[in-house]
């Protein structure tokens, strides 16, 4: 929440702009009014760290949405129609899943080309497999309720069945699986922007902060530590916000 | 048993052919093509020399077709910037991945088991919820920022470990097998063995932390679940020592799930690799193949992506063939 709240008000909160030159480069915190003093082309880093968290956040919420949308989409259609169009759909997905996933956004963005689209879709492809593996399980479940034979024999359309009547009772499980996936995918966006495959320079973002500042390491540390430790927390963050929403909804401490 | 392994080894060349399907195709939805971007500055002729060299003026399925047939000889066509073979490179790199790979297992095996059993004898206890908070902020932490944070603490501060490199430049070696450890053996290069140890804690530590946390938790459910079973009261009730009850009873059952965890780790670890290696300068398959995407040479980045996935595919099948080493009951389906 904080994070978000902070994102959304960063010109409001930041005393400077983003990629503006205010001063000389690496002084020392809390000199000439620069809180968290300046990165190694005098911009000021507290108004770096504040920017810093949009892509962040951007990208992984999007992702999510695109991962958790059409997996949710390919899981139903597999598991409402069965045999071989689950056969096929399931198979597809093995062999998404038979990647490490970082390996193929990675790929995806090599391809692509980066950009904060690009890697949407790449972190959202490679979530993809987990959403319609949880989507079809449940949707098998569902399909010989009552009340979707009850829709079918009144005439309604496949479409309508599926995204009208089974839809909406399985969101509960949805939701936990996406606030789950959220957390990776901020994993790999920042990977992705520390290794320069995200959100182009000179724009602020934690990752690609992460990796000037490393450059930096011995003369000024925090330059790499503080946004370091942002991106964990905002993981973590997503861990913990995940969990307790998962105990709400399912009421059982599992693992 | 013996169908049963030979029956998932037989599954591997289909999911190696599809694997490789997958890398082809993906490197192939770039905008335009590879020669657009190598001969920015080129003129028409040169141009289209350059795509006749690289094979680009075939249609896509020729190429496909190509690509298969130069993936079966091992020819993976050679780098558009130095001209090496791809095959070169990869055998120059591939071993120190494995390497890396391997110690963090051995870490990420070591730290979570551990944790994760110290947690479920102490149940409830400040043990169990501070394995647990720490096994929470380890993977959450994203690779590269428990790298920085190591190099930072080890290499700045305490300046214990060295942060970059596998080896100092100051080291003559010659790599025969490149696998610093059988080198050592076969050429009487014991010297190599140190530098070479100190120089690997630090990648590893990254990448076992980060993947022990999920090791920890899994661990963790696995033995309350198994401790709290029949068979186990039953073995105590025997006047079984409690030594044995643990490793005959708790902890081989309990290590299905755990193996599963492992394997399924195993590509995160690999990712996590990856990504290490830029961080830490260290010059396996991971950093040949994010140098390449900068430089946008694609044989090399296809055939890292590929050696990369290949080796996740067979960890995971040594997973499955193992469980049925660990569970007998399974043999018989």
């Amino acid at each position: 929440m904080v994070f978000g709240l902070v994102a959304i008000f960063a010109p409001l909160l930041a005393p400077y702009g983003p990629t503006a030159t205010v001063g000389s480069p690496l002084m020392k915190m809390g000199a000439h009014g620069h809180l968290l003093g300046t990165d190694s082309f005098g911009r000021d880093e507290l108004s770096r760290v504040i920017y810093g968290a949009r892509p962040l956040i951007a990208t992984s919420l999007l992702a999510v949405v695109v991962a958790v949308v059409l997996g949710f989409a390919i899981g139903l259609v597999a598991g409402y129609f069965g045999r071989f169009v689950d056969t096929a759909l399931m198979r597809a997905m093995d062999v998404i899943l038979s990647f490490p996933l970082i390996l193929l956004a990675i790929m995806i963005v090599a391809a692509l080309g980066t950009g904060l689209l690009n890697l949407v879709v790449a972190i959202g492809v490679s979530q993809l497999p987990v959403c319609a593996r949880l989507a079809r399980a449940l949707a098998a479940r569902e399909r010989p309720r009552e009340y979707v034979l009850a829709a079918r024999t009144s005439g309604f359309g496949v479409v309508r069945v599926l995204f009208r009547e089974i839809a909406p009772n399985l969101l509960g499980p949805i939701v936990v699986q996406a606030t789950a996936i959220v957390a990776v995918a901020a994993g790999y966006a920042a990977a992705l922007s520390y290794l320069g495959l995200g959100i182009q320079p000179p724009t602020a973002d934690w990752g690609y902060m992460v990796k000037e500042g490393q450059e930096f390491i011995f003369a000024a540390p925090r330059l790499a530590l503080i946004p370091g430790i942002l991106i964990t927390l905002f993981v973590m963050a997503c861990n913990f916000a995940g969990d307790d929403l998962r105990d709400l909804l399912v009421g059982d401490r599992g693992i | 048993m013996k169908v049963l392994i030979a029956k998932r080894l037989a599954l591997l060349p289909f999911v190696a052919l599809a694997v490789a399907t997958i890398v082809f195709f993906v490197l192939r939805i770039v905008p335009g093509n590879a020669a657009d971007v190598l001969a920015q500055q080129a003129t028409y002729g040169q141009k289209q020399q350059i795509i006749k060299s690289l094979g680009l003026n075939q249609s896509v399925l020729e190429q496909y077709w190509l690509f298969l047939k130069g993936f079966v000889h091992l020819n993976f066509g050679s780098s558009f910037y130095s001209g090496d073979s791809v095959a070169y490179l990869l055998g120059q790199t591939l071993p120190v991945t494995i390497e890396l790979a391997v110690a963090a297992v051995v870490v990420m095996v070591l730290i979570g088991v551990t944790t994760g059993i110290l947690a479920a004898a102490f149940r409830d206890t400040w043990i169990d919820s501070g394995s647990r908070l720490l096994a929470t902020f380890f993977f959450s932490m994203p690779w590269f920022a428990l790298g920085i944070l190591l190099i930072l603490l080890f290499g700045v501060k305490l300046k214990w470990l060295p942060t970059y490199g596998r080896l100092p430049a100051t080291v003559n070696y010659q790599p025969k097998t490149n696998f610093i450890l059988i080198d050592a053996v076969l050429e009487d290069r014991y010297d190599l063995i140190w530098p070479w140890i100190q120089h690997l804690i630090l990648p590893a530590l990254t990448v076992g932390l980060t993947t022990a946390g999920f090791v920890t938790r899994i661990t963790r459910a696995a033995f309350v679940e198994t401790m709290s079973e029949d068979f186990v009261r039953t073995a105590r009730m025997k006047g079984m020592r409690e030594r044995r009850v643990f490793w005959r009873h708790i902890f081989r059952n309990a290590s299905l799930p755990i193996v599963t965890i492992v394997g399924l780790q195993f590509g995160a670890l690999l990712g996590g690799a990856v990504i290490s290696e830029v961080v830490f300068a260290y010059p396996g398959v991971g950093r040949l193949m994010v140098n390449a995407i900068f430089q946008r040479d694609y044989p090399v980045v296809q055939g890292a992506a590929l050696v990369i996935a290949f080796l996740y595919i067979l960890v995971n099948t040594l997973t499955d063939i193992s469980y049925l080493y660990l569970d007998p009951r399974l043999r018989r389906a």
